[in-house]
């Protein structure tokens, strides 16, 4: 049985593929037109994943929408009546959104994919990320809690899943979001919202919290985790363009931070902010988690939605609550909605048993040794290329030991927001000057934000204080920050944040033999068992899909050399395809773009 | 050859778009809005309940469900 899940017109578009159960290909739009963030009808990943499993679209039994898409237009309509006359710009700008798009998603699909009507569901969007997560995960039985900006009214839940079946039991509604409270901050600190929240995360280990009891003049957190905002603060639920009001500025005791700085000064004030929601958000999540773990009886605990992308929280969750193992789908955003409304109505709605768990995020496309080949003869690209595995896992190790910054393209793209050794760009992590010239040369981004350690899954815990008895599922996706032990931190300053610690990666042989190859081989040579591993794209561009976005951002960078599969392509090779697209986007969202 | 046509229509729509809705938002929605607001919070912006959470009751267990927007 194959079930086809979509997610558009909100964020990320995308689409997966779930057949008997098992996600068996998925992507975000983005990657395929090259817009970042692209929130349109995902007709390419689409075709992607029909492609991929060599069906049409006649060969799909369900296609499953991520979200009910009258409900949260319900809840703009309310929202407006009860802000009115405040909101008139954001009524005006959303419902010509949805006039011109939303309000149509199902005539958009019934026609674009030529299905039957009764081929076409719809899930709640919250069910979706509990469903992503929970139906992905080793449990047979867990706690589930979903945390995000905003779905139709939901802004989180708790629930409990066992076998096919997930019940949600409580829910938490707009306005009242921990997502939306994390972009509030994230715009005062000068950031975009939608966009910037990676930035805000990075730049809170630079501060203290000094400024929680400032925070909590604003909000109150109940003993479930539960949040209440007092919303005489806040902006997003009737403005277009702001998330906070002047009231709030006055309550933190500064103006928001001029978005011009970009990374360009590191004000303690706003290093101090960013610590304080970061303090305050670990705090809700914490006692949700107690909480959902109480309710449920279940110590293993599913976590899904954008929050869950919080890795800096994620990492205190075992040693700090009483849950004992946790999983987050890989793509724990609203993309992660197309996979977790598949698998909704495969397994809760239709009843087809459980598979294994979803235990890597190799499910976009690839490239085969002939495709490669075939682009570089055609582009006239002078390339090495390596018959034996052996010695090309030899070369890539002598590369990152002489100093190089390698395109790691092997494989199939990565779900989710991360770049997990498919699209990578490594480097030693070991050499103290790595993270300046990665920074500098190659990814031209905010030079406080740390880079990502990729290491081998079995000396994880000797170089990361990782929690006793936690089986790591979310480290297999980068979706937790833990302290680099302290005898190891001097040993892999590149990947060593301030604060000492690290969001690695585990690599396994079993779901990526090649990566975990190759990182063997350095550490052979090294000692090391960890290299740098940021995804392979510039600034404000998407990660690449193709050996000719590969070659290209390799060429717009100043990376020494690309490995595409076993072609190994040196720096002098350099050129522009002009037939390949690109753009960048360094925009984040508008306001009403996050809320409608 | 096009483009720029189809390009100048959308514009020009999302003007007439945008000064229709202003209209609408005074004309229609502002009488709903004042009585609403008056009687409603939807938002939970008045009351402080010692939760936010509340029970779960959106019903959505079969396919007939399934095939709703709402
Ligand atoms: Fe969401």
């Amino acid at each position: 049985m194959y079930i086809l899940g979509l997610s558009f017109y909100y964020h990320d578009g995308s689409a997966a593929l779930v057949k008997d159960g098992v996600v068996v290909a998925a992507g975000e739009e983005e990657r395929f037109t090259r817009r970042k963030h692209d929130p349109g009808y995902p007709a390419r990943a689409i075709a992607f994943c029909l492609e991929h499993e060599g069906i049409t679209i006649d060969d799909v039994d369900y296609v499953v929408f991520y979200e009910k898409p009258f409900v949260k237009f319900e809840r703009l309509l309310v929202t407006a009546f009860q802000t009115f006359p405040k909101s008139l710009r954001v009524f005006r700008e959303s419902m010509l959104a949805w006039m011109q798009k939303k309000l149509w998603v199902r005539s958009h699909i019934l026609e674009k994919l030529k299905i039957p009507k009764k081929k076409l569901l719809f899930a709640d969007h919250h069910m979706s990320h509990a469903a992503a997560s929970f139906f992905c995960s080793p449990f047979d039985e867990a706690a589930i809690l979903t945390l995000d900006g905003a779905g139709e009214w939901t802004t989180s839940t708790m629930g409990h899943g066992k076998g096919t079946k997930i019940e949600l039991v409580k829910e938490m509604r707009f306005p009242h979001s921990v997502g939306l409270l994390y972009s509030a901050f994230t715009a005062y600190c000068g950031f975009e919202v939608n966009e910037g929240e990676y930035k805000l995360m990075g730049m809170a280990p630079y501060g203290e919290p000094k400024y929680v009891d400032r925070i909590m003049q604003m909000i109150k957190i109940g003993d479930d985790g539960s949040l209440w905002q007092d919303m005489k603060y806040f902006a997003y639920h009737w403005s277009a363009t702001h998330s906070f009001t002047p009231e709030f500025e006055k309550v933190m005791g500064r103006p928001a931070r001029d978005p011009a700085l970009e990374d360009k000064s590191l004000d303690p004030f706003y290093c101090d902010v960013a610590m304080s929601i970061q303090k305050v958000t670990e705090d809700i999540m914490k006692k949700m988690v107690d909480h959902v773990v109480s309710l449920t009886g279940c110590t293993n605990v599913c976590l899904a939605g954008g929050v869950a992308l919080n890795s800096v929280a994620n990492g205190k969750l075992v040693n700090e609550t009483k849950a004992e193992q946790i999983y987050i789908h890989p793509a724990a955003g609203d993309d992660g909605g197309a996979a977790g409304a598949a698998m909704w109505a495969c397994h809760h709605l239709l009843d087809v048993p459980r598979a294994k768990a979803l235990d890597h995020a190799y499910l976009g496309s690839e490239y085969s040794d002939e495709q490669i080949e075939a682009f570089l003869r055609e582009h006239g690209i002078v390339f090495e290329k390596y018959d034996d595995d052996a010695a090309f896992f030899e070369r890539v190790a002598d590369d990152l030991v002489a100093g190089k910054v390698g395109g790691w393209f092997r494989g199939r793209f990565e779900w989710g927001p991360r770049a997990l050794g498919a699209r990578s760009i490594i480097a030693d992590a070991s050499n103290p000057e790595m993270k300046e010239i990665v920074n500098a040369k190659i990814k031209f981004r905010e030079a406080f934000r740390p880079f990502a350690p990729s290491v081998l899954q079995e000396r994880a815990r000797e170089w990361f204080e990782l929690p006793e008895g936690d089986e790591l599922w979310p480290a297999r996706f980068m979706l937790y920050v833990v302290p680099v032990k302290d005898d190891k931190r001097d040993k892999i300053p590149a990947i060593t944040h301030v604060d000492g610690s690290g969001r690695l990666q585990t690599v396994y042989a079993d779901t990526n033999p090649d990566y975990h190859r190759m990182i063997s081989t350095f550490e052979k040579k090294t000692g090391i068992p960890v290299v740098l591993n940021t995804s392979f794209n510039l600034k404000g561009e998407p990660i690449v899909e193709t050996p000719a976005q590969a070659f290209n951002t390799f060429s717009r960078s100043e990376m020494d050399v690309l490995y595409l599969g076993n072609y190994v392509i040196t720096k002098d090779a350099k050129k522009i395809i002009d037939s390949t697209p690109f753009h960048l986007r360094h925009e984040g969202d508008r306001i009403v773009e996050m809320v409608s | 050859m096009f483009e720029p046509v189809t390009a100048f229509l959308e514009r020009f729509g999302n003007v007439v778009g945008r000064i229709l809705l202003t209209v609408v938002y005074f004309i229609a929605v502002a009488p709903v809005a004042i009585v609403y607001r008056a009687v409603a919070d939807s938002l939970m912006t008045k009351r402080r309940p010692s939760s936010t959470y509340r029970p779960w009751e959106q019903i959505n267990d079969t396919l007939e469900d399934a095939r709703r927007q709402d």
